[in-house]
């Protein structure tokens, strides 16, 4: 793509680095942001920067955090016996969502790979067991991808927690409410087998 | 009516030009000089099927020379259903597989649906080769009738993988935790894979037994034995055992990825005591005990591909050849030949339902 000014061609690099966004969607929105007033388009790259600047992460749990405490751990109003152990803020972003869980969280920052170079020590996993330790926490839900590495992942924290007595719960996995068994995939049917539950507790936890 | 292949419609997939065919279901032959195409006919129908190729696993080197897509659409017929199959891979598209307009949400879906057996001349690797032959082997069989394998085959790879990874970065001692973590799930995959591996291999015993007495001229007594590491105990412990010495050699030295399968005759490794014929006997019997474990398990005849396996045999030998595949088999066979007045002549003694197509650079004449 040619372009007829340098300042034009760099701002539509910049934009076609973000993910999904090509060549032709980064000028689309070059060619908006020329159409809008300077001040309006300040205020974009204003935010933009302030974010990237100003934000942290919660020295307790690695969320997104205005401050050195992220607005979940300042709360004093959530359950501070119930922590959610998560790969990544989005898990967070997704679970808030919900507005089902009161609880606090864990961020790990994703989970073990060796084959991408994620042990446990690049992981938030010591600082987990510290927060066990020393938290009132009285059930850890692990609510990790139902993945491979998922799994060793879970595995491996819950073997570090084995001493701290601490409850520990996963993610039911298997058949989505509202589903037809018939369009459920076979793996999907035996896992939720395996993972039955007595009828009971299914209705007085809904 | 049995599952059989009923139209082929190709585009630029290998040397193959532009093409629509239509088959019989009973035997179609496509014979041909080396190289005009005839394998790759037969390599087209395994994609339809097992939704990559036989011989090249990388899709990019299937695409024609100059283009850069290809196409394959196949229409299946099993009793009164029609099934329009397309596969389709493309150097800007993600390759996909649709039955009747529905895409596959993984391949695996699809894999088992038609269920496809290729005996090629390379397969003599079998019998003389590594183990890893062996071991394809079996999963391409298994995973055609039962999709559980197929996953717990994949979930085995990812753990290994992983644990071979973390074995290999190791710059202090291994933590004991995670190495328990990757073993107990190998152990969980794997468990199913042994069972699975060993319910096969008995399955498949007699029929081979039998088969080669009868596509043999001779009467050596032949077996095979399934060589694993799980034959001599509990994996767990096997995995525990060993994983100091895995520590030092930075690899998983046990499990199902060593597995092998020893062929014998009359007690003796079949690579070093039996002659050429005699290997290629036992190929084909092998082949055809697998066939008739598809068709056992999964109830739906296989679908056969012989890619040149009549090569240095006489007529006479072709001939009975053909009769015996028709009796156990009796399912659609496409077969490759180099020469088409054999074919011909065995065909008109033969009384089944065939074509015949003449292959030539990559086209039916
Ligand atoms: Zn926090």
């Amino acid at each position: 793509m040619n372009f007829p000014s340098k300042l034009i061609e760099d701002a539509v690099n910049e934009f076609s680095r973000l993910p999904g966004v090509g060549k032709k969607t980064a000028l689309r929105f070059v060619l908006h942001l020329l159409k809008k007033e300077q001040s309006d388009v300040l205020q974009l790259s204003d935010a933009i920067k302030r974010m990237r600047e100003e934000i942290q992460y919660c020295k307790i749990c690695f969320n997104i955090s205005d401050g050195e405490k992220c607005s979940v751990c300042s709360n004093s109003r959530r359950d501070e016996r119930l922590l959610c152990v998560v790969e990544s803020i989005k898990d967070v972003i997704n679970i808030e969502n919900t507005n089902q869980y009161n609880g606090r969280y864990h961020v790990l920052g994703g989970v073990i790979s060796p084959i991408e170079g994620i042990g446990p020590e690049q992981l938030h996993i010591d600082q987990l067991i510290d927060r066990v330790k020393n938290e009132n926490v009285e059930e850890v839900i692990m609510a990790l991808n139902p993945t491979m590495d998922g799994d060793t992942t879970i595995f491996f924290i819950s073997r570090k927690l084995a001493e701290s007595k601490v409850r520990i719960s996963t993610l039911a996995r298997g058949v989505a409410f509202g589903g037809d068994l018939s369009y459920v995939d076979e793996f999907t049917l035996a896992r939720s087998l395996q993972t039955r539950r007595p009828f009971e507790s299914y209705l007085s936890k809904q | 009516m049995a599952l059989y292949l009923h139209k082929l419609s190709i585009l630029n997939y290998k040397n193959l030009q532009p093409q629509e065919l239509e088959f019989s279901e009973g035997f179609n032959c496509f014979t041909g000089k080396n190289g005009s195409g005839k394998t790759n006919l037969l390599d087209a129908v395994y994609m339809l099927g097992l939704t990559r190729s036989y011989f090249n696993h990388s899709d990019a080197d299937n695409v024609q020379h100059h283009e850069d897509f290809y196409r394959l659409c196949g229409t299946f017929h099993e009793a009164e259903n029609q099934y329009v199959t397309e596969v389709a891979y493309g150097k800007k598209q993600r390759k996909f597989v649709r039955v009747n307009d529905e895409k596959a949400k993984k391949f695996s879906d699809h894999i088992g649906r038609f269920p496809i057996l290729i005996i090629t001349p390379d397969d003599i690797h079998l019998v003389k080769g590594y183990s890893e032959g062996r071991r394809a082997m079996m999963d391409q069989v298994i995973c055609q009738t039962d999709r559980f394998y197929l996953e717990a085959l994949g979930h085995y790879q990812k753990v290994l993988k992983q644990r071979n990874q973390y074995l290999k970065n190791l710059e202090a001692n291994a933590d004991e935790d995670l190495m328990d973590s990757y073993d107990l799930q190998l152990v969980n995959s794997g468990k199913l894979i042994y069972e699975k591996r060993s319910a096969f291999l008995e399955g498949i015993k007699a029929p081979f037994e039998a088969i080669y007495k009868a596509v043999s001229e001779d009467n050596e007594s032949v077996e095979f034995i399934y060589e694993s590491h799980l034959n001599d105990g509990d994996f767990i412990e096997i995995l525990k055992n060993s994983r100091q010495k895995d520590v030092i050699t930075r690899r998983t030295l046990y499990g199902l990825h060593k597995d092998d399968i020893r062929f014998e005759m009359n007690q003796y490794a079949v690579k070093k005591m039996a002659s050429q014929g005699q290997q290629k006997s036992f190929l084909i019997a092998l082949k055809l005990a697998c066939a008739e474990y598809l068709t056992k398990s999964s109830g739906k005849k296989p679908i056969l591909l012989l890619d040149d396996i009549f090569d240095k045999l006489d007529q006479n030998r072709v001939e009975a050849l053909v009769r015996f595949i028709l009796n156990v088999n009796a399912g659609q066979v496409f077969l490759s030949d180099t020469d088409y007045g054999r074919i011909k002549r065995i065909f008109e003694k033969v009384k089944v339902p065939h074509r015949i197509f003449e292959v030539s650079e990559g086209k039916i004449i």
